[in-house]
């Protein structure tokens, strides 16, 4: 016998691979350039809109979870809330944590100058490329940081206060622009819509819940590794950190497969 | 710098963790391995054809003064600096009177400034060269052979790592290349040769009948979007699930389906298509793009695919099928290759693990075209579909 026998390997095999019935016509799924530029635009306005409207709320929300957090975890710190004000409208709160820590000694410099020797040696033998570069820049960066507050004395330029509201008010701002930037990533690459809308509120959502965690994740972190830990901080899980977070939530989302809704 | 409450302690790697939840996916494909390549895994069977054109200039420069000596003084016996010993054979010289007669194996380069006979069951590890025609007689196992004009293979002879001619190879019934065989013109094998990598501007497989035009029908229905198909606007047509192009029916867009497509008899498909699953093309079908399977692909009778063709599993075509054309050569890449006798190729056919041209069936051979039969085509639990007669 010399034809293949095999079987085919697909498991789709329930339903006939073979059908002489014309196939039922359906419309084109796809929208003209003006109709998707027009979708993507509407998406941003009404969720940046939705944002803006339930800013005091949401505000309102990360104060009370701020609160509750320091409390529960023994914080000797206080959430220090101002508002915003356009006009006659309130646009929420301004969040900040302050807590008391002493000016960072000589000891604490030394400790970060040798953490971040290191760090940098570790990280020529553990690390992979992209990884120890970057950690390295932040070593280098960091041993110059401590280099200038060495150079300037007791007086530490940077309060907890003034990190965690610089902080808050990127993560806001980032926060109000992600809707703008989704539409514009799923203009490129086009989803349905209701893979846009589930993609942004999981987005959205996540990032909500983020800020507070991030200033409370901060303030700890100064809290243990000294105040001198600032500036890096701020580089390494700062705004940068919002990006990649967000550059990786869309990478992931663009690997759903169409949502699809039906009506019963 | 102080300490913090154990709840804190507790609470700085959790919330850590989860605010570095989002980079999982991210850190998963990173460290996932890398997609299977339809390259060989040994990188220097890529290159087997440069090796030989290689070695071709080098043997054409460096014997040009022994292979003109050897017209007068016929025999020249002799070796490179690292032991390798040549023979250098003149016009009237035969290879098989420089052998003892018990002679079954060749350690030496041969290299011929006329036509060269090898003779029948002789294995030779080394270079074989012959500035006219090569003649490896059956059951021969050669390792390199090249030839600047044409070469022919015997009857269940093998080459074991290439062969090259400048003008056309012919492998007869039973013969293996393995690695690669590159002709200037064509190359022709006859049922039951196999093979590995083929590259020539013709590659004739079997018999040679002339080549049957595809029985499509004058006017091809143009073929609507199925109900599974999402359509991005830009050509294409994403298929969720399986797929089938009813006979006579003509696909005016590039298809990516993730299911199994199956394409009807006489149909055409004028852009490129990627199958996730199985592909099943009918008799008289043409293929104007390139196609990519990432499982089998089963191929009827009297097909032509225009594009290249990669393949993750197994191709199997029936006769008369033709890949590529003489304008434009065509690239055919399968794990496991199966022609039936009259199919024909352009360009270059690679299988990975084993090509095979098989004998024509009985039931379908000199057939002419008529009705199909669709029902009887693929019907559910028959092994072998595309090569039962489905002619009335």
């Amino acid at each position: 016998m010399n034809t293949p026998n095999r079987p085919l390997s697909s498991p789709h095999h329930t339903r006939p691979l073979f059908s002489n019935r014309r196939p039922r016509k359906v419309e084109p799924t796809s929208l003209p350039m003006l109709d998707r530029v027009l979708q993507s635009v509407a998406l941003a306005a009404v969720l940046t809109t939705i944002l803006i409207l339930t800013l005091n709320p949401l505000t309102g929300l990360w104060h009370t979870a701020l609160g509750y957090l320091v409390t529960e975890l023994s914080m000797n710190a206080q959430i220090v809330a101002r508002d915003i004000h356009v006009g006659q409208a309130s646009l929420g709160m301004r969040l900040g944590i302050s807590m008391e820590s002493p000016a960072p000694d000589s000891f604490a410099l030394m400790l970060h100058g040798l953490m971040c020797i290191g760090v940098f040696g570790i990280s020529w033998a553990v690390m992979s490329m992209p990884l120890r570069c970057g950690l390295r820049l932040l070593c280098v960066l960091h041993a110059l940081g401590l280099l200038m507050i060495a150079a300037r004395g007791n007086a530490f330029p940077y309060s907890l206060l003034d990190h965690t509201r610089v902080l808050y008010d990127s993560s806001l701002i980032w926060l109000l622009l992600t809707p703008s930037l989704l539409a514009a990533g799923f203009f490129l690459v086009e989803r349905s819509w209701l893979n846009r809308l589930a993609a942004s509120a999981l987005i959205l959502g996540f990032e909500i819940i983020a800020l507070p965690l991030k200033l409370i994740l901060h303030s700890l972190l100064v809290t243990l590794l000294s105040p001198v830990a600032i500036p890096v901080l701020f580089l390494a899980a700062g705004p940068v950190l919002d990006i990649l977070l967000l550059a990786a939530l869309y990478a992931w989302v663009l690997t759903w497969p169409q949502l699809k809704f039906k009506l019963r | 710098m102080s300490s913090l409450s154990l709840a804190a302690q507790v609470f700085l790697p959790l919330a850590t963790c989860a605010l570095l939840t989002p980079f999982w996916p991210a850190l998963r494909q990173w460290r996932s391995a890398p997609p299977p390549s339809f390259m060989p895994k040994d990188a220097r069977r890529s290159d087997w054809d440069t090796t030989a054109r290689v070695e071709q200039e080098h043997i054409q420069h460096g014997f040009a003064k022994l292979l003109e000596l050897s017209v007068r003084d016929g025999v020249i016996r002799g070796a490179h600096e690292d032991g390798t010993a040549f023979m250098v054979l003149g016009p009237r010289s035969h290879l098989s009177e420089q052998l003892p007669a018990s002679a079954r194996y060749l350690r030496m380069q041969v290299i011929a400034a006329r036509h060269l006979d090898i003779p029948g069951e002789l294995v030779c590890d080394r270079l074989i060269f012959a500035q006219g025609k090569l003649n490896i007689a059956h059951n021969a196992i050669l390792k390199t052979a090249l030839s600047q004009r044409d070469a022919a293979v015997g009857p269940r002879a093998r080459i074991r790592q290439w062969i090259r001619a400048e003008g056309r190879i012919d492998a007869a019934e039973g013969a293996a290349l393995q690695g690669c065989a590159s002709a200037g013109r064509e190359i022709t094998l006859a049922r039951r040769t196999r093979f590995e990598q083929l590259l020539a501007p013709v590659l004739s497989f079997g018999r040679c009948e002339p080549l049957r035009v595809p029985a499509a029908p004058a006017h091809l229905i143009p073929m609507q979007a199925p109900g599974n198909a999402f359509i991005p606007g830009d050509g294409r047509w994403i298929i969720d699930g399986d797929m089938s192009i009813p006979p006579g029916h003509g696909v005016n867009a590039r298809l990516v389906v993730s299911g199994s497509l199956l394409v009807g008899t006489g149909s055409r498909v004028r852009g490129d298509v990627h199958v996730m699953g199985d592909l099943v093309i009918h008799h008289d079908a043409t293929l104007n793009g390139a196609v990519r399977c990432d499982g089998n692909m089963r191929i009827g009778e009297c097909c032509r695919l225009a594009g290249p063709v990669q393949v993750t599993g197994q191709i199997a075509a029936g006769s008369q099928t033709v890949f590529g054309s003489a304008e434009q050569l065509t690239t055919v890449i399968a794990s496991e290759i199966r022609l039936q006798e009259g199919c024909m190729a352009h360009g270059a056919m690679w299988a990975q693990h084993r090509g095979e041209v098989l004998m024509e069936s009985a039931q379908t051979s000199g057939q002419p075209g008529g009705q199909q039969n669709a029902q009887q085509i693929a019907p559910q639990g028959t092994p072998s579909p595309i090569f039962v007669s489905a002619r009335t």
